[in-house]
């Protein structure tokens, strides 16, 4: 028997061609920076502030993952019957419906969907005296078909004490609240 | 209880190495595991008894080694022999996570081994020993102390197919779109201002380009857009098709209704999908959208051309050219059983319009060259035995220069006609036919050739060696795990007739793992060592990879001994393979990606 295998892909990353370099190499460089070299703002990366969000009128947020300590911005760019996607310089996208992620791209594993029972303060605010005991929640996930893959999960609220957060430069005052899974584990 | 299994060794080759064994393996203390096995054949060598199944099977004792050229099933030999031997083993999954410590006894006498007069190897112990540590999931590190005199170390790399090795999807989102406003102007008068749709061209263009996608013409009219395009960065096609979506979405004036996005594969127009912008706009962000509009989305077999009013893009003639590393590794070639190296490889293809070009592929030797191992002693006319000739050496070889046209007859049929340096071996001109609409799940193609042999050290010389080969081809996508089956008839290149089978499981994320065997009218003496033509085959996406999109890919092929019967042309662009990840089937099961 002859094995004729092909080959480390380390190699490949040397080639070039007529669209530049290697299709990986040139990959990983549009991720890491979309906008290109010639299009980046000059100088050192601006700090966010709350007088730059006022002045800018843009819904904005805030998101990162469990494992990076910088976030991320992201600014309301587009809504559709109440879902509204936030999308970040690297056009990573969030789609919120209220308070409630129905949908990521760029940020982790992509989220395709999320539906939940009625009511749902995340979706729509209600004092925290008329909450329900507990929502149930659909995530749709990518799989190999057409409709991705649905997980649904059973959760009720616990009530925490009343806690003070400051999320740019604005204080707020609110109940914590925590969403906890009833049947299984699981972390999204 | 302990984990059984069954096993066999060598049962498809020249049976050199063949042996079956019984073996069974149980953790008697936490993180420590013993094996026990029995074994026939080569594990039958020390350590041994009689063989039980002599006293209830007649002939069970006989054990015929004599396997001819091998490459067939060696059934008739199975647990079979006078004797059968014992070994064992233990191991030991050490505090320090991941490294294991293993101790075996071997029951191979390693008799064959010892055989010829010019013999050297004498095992001093049955006992083997070694370190294995698992690097991370996936990578696992060995060394090993073996026959009291030997060491040897190993990379074991493993992985599953549907589960990337990269953690996460650090890749950029599509597009945000906003449906269009009830109150936005539907003037359709911007459709027949041929600046007007330069412009728009142009800017779609660009904006399709951020986003890895080639825009190679569009057409415009009042309330429909056709557009013409290239995916050249997403490993799923209907997440190109989404990302197209969107562009036209935001950018296109509101009085146009009907997108219809036609994928271009290779510069052949292959499937159109048509996408009423108004559902589209009442999916976005959505729940359940993927199959919502999978149910609402058109597909048909693309035209050949947009035809008048289009409005070309990308300029012909032009050309694309690469140059790149290309290593190599070849293994247990007879006389040279480990071979490895690099080429410089180049390819240039001169566009004089979409569908006609030229290509050039030349290779030169770096690293790892040989000299020429002289002419095969086949029986056959040697149109792959003198394979290794045609590598050897440090001269630049060209690997094709050939002429080229590929179109459709219609938006079900595809032609494709080559004519030059077809592969290294082989000079020629030949014409390819498929047929193969979008919703159906099979297909038909045929193809022949007329060729001639090219000598192996010179870049345009040619022997005398002639033939017309050609095959009728069936190509079906069983729809079951992702089985696609392919039988293909007709004459090869050594002159013989016969039939190739081949059956592949695709994975939608594009990892595909293909067997194939041919029989033909060559005798298995005529064909010698592996008796017939077979092998396997295994595609991997680097999307699988890296945490990012790319569509590109390499594939692996284990094959047998370069025989010359069974032998096909090797030629790069086939149809079937261009056109197949667009039909009704495969969209489907990627169809999700739509709305990435």
């Amino acid at each position: 028997m002859r094995r004729a295998l092909a080959f480390g892909w380390l190699f490949l990353l040397a080639a070039c061609s007529n669209q530049g370099l290697n299709p990986i190499v040139a990959g990983a460089i549009d991720e890491v920076n979309p906008l290109g070299g010639a299009e980046a703002p000059a100088g050192p990366t601006r700090t966010i502030t709350r007088d730059a969000i006022t002045r800018a009128d843009t819904a904005t947020i805030r998101a990162r993952l469990l494992e990076d300590e910088t976030p991320t911005y992201l600014f309301g760019a587009a809504e559709n019957g109440g879902f509204v996607t936030y999308a970040s310089g690297l056009r990573q996208t969030l789609t919120l419906r209220g308070a409630q992620i129905t949908a990521s791209r760029g940020l982790g594993h992509d989220l395709l969907s999320a539906v939940s029972s009625d009511p749902d303060p995340l979706k729509r605010a209600i004092p925290p005296t008329s909450w329900p005991q507990g929502v149930t929640r659909s995530y749709e996930f990518p799989a190999w078909a057409a409709q991705g893959r649905i997980e649904t999960f059973a959760c009720r609220f616990e009530f925490g004490p009343v806690r003070d957060i400051e999320i740019l430069d604005v204080h707020h005052r609110g109940i914590e609240v925590t969403e906890v899974l009833l049947e299984r584990r699981a972390q999204f | 209880m302990p984990t059984v299994a069954i096993g066999f060794r060598d049962f498809l080759g020249t049976g050199v190495y063949s042996g079956e064994y019984l073996v069974a393996t149980k953790e008697v203390y936490p993180g420590v595991k013993l094996t026990g096995g029995v074994g026939w054949g080569r594990f039958a060598g020390e350590n041994t008894v009689d063989n039980p199944i002599c006293t209830v099977v007649d002939g069970a004792c006989d054990r015929d080694n004599d396997f001819g050229e091998g490459g067939k099933l060696s059934y008739d030999t199975w647990f079979r022999g006078e004797n059968v031997g014992f070994f064992g083993g233990v191991e030991w999954l050490t505090p320090v996570d991941g490294l294991s410590v293993k101790l075996e006894y071997s029951s191979d006498a390693y008799k064959r081994e010892q055989q010829s007069p010019r013999a050297e190897f004498d095992p001093e112990s049955r006992v083997n020993v070694g370190v294995e540590y698992r690097l991370r999931d996936g990578i696992t590190l060995g060394g090993y102390y073996m026959y009291g005199s030997e060491i040897g170390f190993n990379i074991a790399v493993s992985g599953n197919p549907k589960r990337p090795i990269t953690p996460q999807d650090l890749g950029s989102g599509p597009l945000p779109v906003n449906a269009r406003p009830a109150d936005a102007p539907r003037g359709t008068g911007w459709a027949s201002n041929p600046e007007a749709e330069r412009q728009l061209a142009t800017a779609l263009a660009e904006t399709l380009d951020a986003e890895g996608i080639r825009l190679d013409e569009a057409r415009f009219t009042g309330d429909t857009v056709d557009v013409v395009i290239e995916n050249q960065r997403f490993n799923q096609d209907p997440r190109a098709i989404g990302r197209t979506t969107r562009v036209l979405a935001a950018g296109m004036p509101a009085s146009v209704e009907t997108f219809r996005i036609t994928m271009l594969e290779d510069s052949i127009p292959v499937t159109t999908v048509e996408v009423d912008r108004s559902t589209f706009e009442g999916q976005v962000d959505r729940p359940n959208a993927g199959g919502r509009s999978w149910e609402t989305t058109g597909l048909s077999g693309a035209a050949p051309s947009l035809g008048p009013g289009a409005v070309p893009v990308e300029s012909y003639p032009k050309l694309d050219w690469s140059v790149a590393p290309a290593p190599f590794l070849v293994l247990l070639t007879p006389g040279d059983p480990i071979r490895f190296g690099l080429n410089l490889d180049g390819t240039a293809t001169a566009y004089a319009t979409r569908t006609l070009s030229s290509t050039v592929q030349v290779s030169q030797p770096v690293a790892g060259t040989f000299s020429d191992p002289g002419p095969s002693d086949s029986e056959l006319p040697a149109v792959r035995s003198d394979t290794p000739r045609y590598f050897s050496g440090k001269n630049m070889k060209l690997a094709r220069l050939t002429g080229d046209y590929v179109t459709k007859a219609s938006g079900d049929i595809y032609m494709r006609a080559s004519a030059g340096y077809l592969e290294r071996q082989f000079a020629g001109i030949g014409g390819e036919v498929l047929w193969k609409p979008v919703d159906q799940s099979w297909g038909l193609g045929a193809d022949i050739n007329y060729v001639r042999q090219r000598e192996f050290d010179t870049l345009f010389g040619l022997e005398d060696y002639d033939v017309v080969t050609g095959h009728a081809s069936l190509y079906w996508d069983t729809g079951f795990m992702g089985l696609e089956a392919q039988v293909d008839a007709g004459r090869y290149l050594a002159g013989d007739w016969g039939s190739t089978f081949t059956l592949t499981r695709r994975f939608p994320n594009g990892w595909a793992f293909g067997a194939y065997f041919t029989l033909t009218d060559v005798t298995e003496d005529d064909f010698g060592e592996g008796s017939f033509d077979k092998g396997v085959s295994v595609s991997i996406p680097f999307r699988w990879t890296v945490p990012f999109e790319t569509n590109s890919r390499n594939t692996l092929s284990l094959t047998s001994v370069s025989r010359d019967g069974g032998a096909r042309l090797d030629i790069r662009n086939r149809l079937y393979p261009t056109v197949r990840d667009l039909d009704r089937n495969r969209l489907e099961r990627n169809w999700g990606s739509f709305w990435q």
